[in-house]
């Protein structure tokens, strides 16, 4: 109320009582908002401090793949397909019910995820125009259709596998 | 500091000098004061410059890096220092500011400080952000990875969805990874703590010398401890860099409406077609925007018309190349594309519709009181301040309900609901900063009326 009675006063003295009831109507937004900002500033600055402890305590790789968390895929899988593809890499991703998933979404991300966390390497379709892919990456597909064609590369044993075509 | 964390700051840096050199003609900078006052606006400007000449070099097949940024930078300035000498402009005076009688200024220094610790704490997390999903992942930052390896491939585009989505922010990034010296997704989060700095210090430079600091600096300060805000300013997408700019614009052409300044009309095609150039939304707000203008000018048809036409035609010319590329691609799904028939079967929609854009809106745990401190302003403008102010933020306002629920009623694949399934959490932001930054304007009205 501080702010209003010096608002009031600067602006006041030789007015008529309706411009002293603006300077009240403005003054009590100011303070409203202002009590609001000092109240939450707290809270928001612990908040961001938090986050950034919490931030710097994971190490770089996990911070990378943070946002495989929220979709649930394995990131020992994107770690070692990561590794394994040569960044000029034609891969092809293939999903399907034949791994456990924790969550509706992972499935449903797998392709997007590995495109945004391999590039360069190139994701295809199987139908690309331009060749063959030489990689795949099985999260749960059916494989054995596949598997005298490939070369496994590496496998969890829980259904996601990634292997090279054989030449 | 890391070699991308001084990539960032370069990149951020050339942007200010270019805004600096873009504005420099206009005589806005009689002092150094000026430039002070003015740097957050700058900076945008220069944001919006150089990432929409890049987003044309991308289209056109070239990936700009680092040289090619510094090219446009140098070479907007060297245009700026030949028009400002054609015009008569000179380099700002050295003069002693003096706060004069800036009431209260003693509150407004005191939430300028907190707005500082605030914006510090928001750049410390941003330095060690990890990727927080979504779509970032899904659509924005792969792009930018696309365009940063090959450009605008049409192969790996294929990969994704929402293939027509525009790509400023894409190549914002691509050029973030340039500077970078290769793909930093952690260090890319403070790219969006730069806009957010600019942004905060574009509006205060906008508001000023208008509105005293005492109205200014308490809503900046709001802004930043918004809870949703808190969330989403250092996720990379889209949506608040959009905000940053519509909101810039929405501002800037009141100004032109009252004041009349050749830089203001400048910018506001400049912020109007970057806008356009950031997310699909981007084209409904910059319609939204463009009509609210010609409606307030609508007295001086003549004379206010022509150079309100001629923004609006920039900023959708700017646009055009990558529209045609798209289209020659065979991308589709710009827009909702239901049928008149489609539109009218869903018209249930409507009410649910408004009712979520109403209650996202106004929502206390995401926004506090934002919204409603937008309408109270706007309330006594309308009663002791300024009515074409207030008629052109409802007006606005009312435009954009409208944008927002016709996109809840044409697409009727998207949940009624509050969840991220929908952009209108997010896409209600544009509404929330633009009552935080018009309500400075709308109290000051009220005040200067008393003063008078």
């Amino acid at each position: 109320m501080e702010v209003a009675r010096r608002l009031l006063e600067s602006h006041v003295r030789a007015r008529p009582n309706e411009q002293g009831a603006r300077v009240v109507a403005v003054a009590a937004v100011v303070v409203a908002v202002l009590v609001t900002g000092c109240w939450k500033f707290v809270p928001a600055v612990r908040g961001f401090r938090d986050r950034a402890a919490a931030n710097a305590a994971l190490p770089r790789l996990e911070r990378e793949l943070a946002g495989a968390h929220a979709t649930d895929i394995d990131r020992t899988f994107l770690i070692e397909a990561r590794r394994l593809l040569p960044e000029h890499a034609r891969y092809i991703v293939e999903t399907g019910p034949n791994v456990q998933v924790s969550t509706s979404t992972t499935l449903p991300s797998v392709h997007g995820y590995t495109l945004f966390w391999l590039l360069p390497r190139r994701q295809v379709r199987d139908t690309d125009p331009q060749g063959r892919p030489g990689y795949v990456l099985c999260f749960g597909c059916a494989l054995a259709p596949l598997r005298p064609r490939l070369q496994i590369l590496w496998d969890n044993h829980h259904g996601v596998v990634i292997a090279r075509f054989k030449t | 500091v890391t070699s991308s964390v001084a990539g960032l700051v370069a990149l951020n840096a050339l942007f200010l000098v270019a805004g600096l050199g873009i504005l420099f003609p206009f005589g806005v900078f009689a002092t150094w004061g000026h430039v002070v006052r003015l740097a957050g606006v700058a900076y945008l400007a220069g944001f919006a410059a150089v990432t929409l000449i890049a987003v044309e070099l991308v289209v056109a097949g070239h990936v700009p890096g680092v040289a090619a940024v510094i090219a446009v930078t140098v070479a907007t300035v060297v245009v700026g220092i030949v028009a400002a000498r054609r015009r008569g402009v000179t380099l700002p005076a050295r003069v002693r500011g003096s706060a004069g009688d800036e009431p209260l200024l003693w509150v407004a220094l005191a939430c300028i400080s907190l707005a500082l610790v605030l914006l510090e704490s928001i750049v410390r997390v941003a330095h060690t952000q990890g990727e927080v999903g979504g779509d970032s992942i899904a659509i924005w930052t792969p792009r930018a990875k696309i365009i940063h390896f090959y450009g605008l491939d049409a192969q790996l585009w294929d990969m994704m969805g929402g293939q027509t989505y525009p790509i400023l922010v894409p190549t914002l990034q691509a050029l973030d990874f340039a500077f970078m010296g290769g793909v930093d997704t952690v260090a890319l989060h403070l790219q969006y703590s730069f806009l957010l700095i600019g942004f905060v210090f574009a509006i205060a430079g906008l508001l000023r010398p208008r509105v005293p600091l005492v109205l200014v600096w308490p809503v900046l300060l709001l802004f930043l401890v918004m809870p949703n805000f808190d969330y989403w300013a250092l996720v990379p997408q889209a949506d608040l860099p959009l905000q940053y700019l519509f909101v810039c614009a929405a501002i800037v052409a009141w100004r032109w409406i009252e004041e009349r300044a050749a830089w203001q009309l400048a910018l506001f095609g400049l912020w109007t077609a970057a806008s356009m150039a950031t997310k699909r939304e981007g084209q409904l707000l910059a319609a939204c925007l463009v009509l609210t203008v010609f409606a307030a000018t609508a007295r001086e048809w003549r004379r206010r018309w022509p150079g309100i036409a001629a923004a609006a035609a920039a900023a959708v010319l700017v646009n055009l190349p990558w529209r045609l590329w798209f289209h020659s691609h065979d991308f589709t799904g710009e827009t909702p594309g239901a049928t008149l028939g489609q539109l009218l079967d869903h018209a249930g929609r409507i009410p649910p519709s408004a009712w979520l854009v109403a209650r996202l809106t106004f929502g206390w745990h995401d926004w506090l009181l934002a919204a409603p401190l937008g309408l109270v302003a706007a309330a006594l403008a309308v009663a002791w301040g300024s009515r074409p102010l207030a008629a052109y933020f409802l007006g606005l306002c009312a435009l954009i309900v409208a944008g927002f629920i016709w996109i809840l009623w044409s697409i009727d694949s998207l949940p009624i609901a509050p969840t991220d399934v929908t952009p209108m959490p997010r896409a209600v932001g544009a509404l929330v900063l633009l009552a935080l930054a018009f309500a400075p304007l709308l109290l000051s009205s009220v005040e200067r009326s008393v003063r008078r």
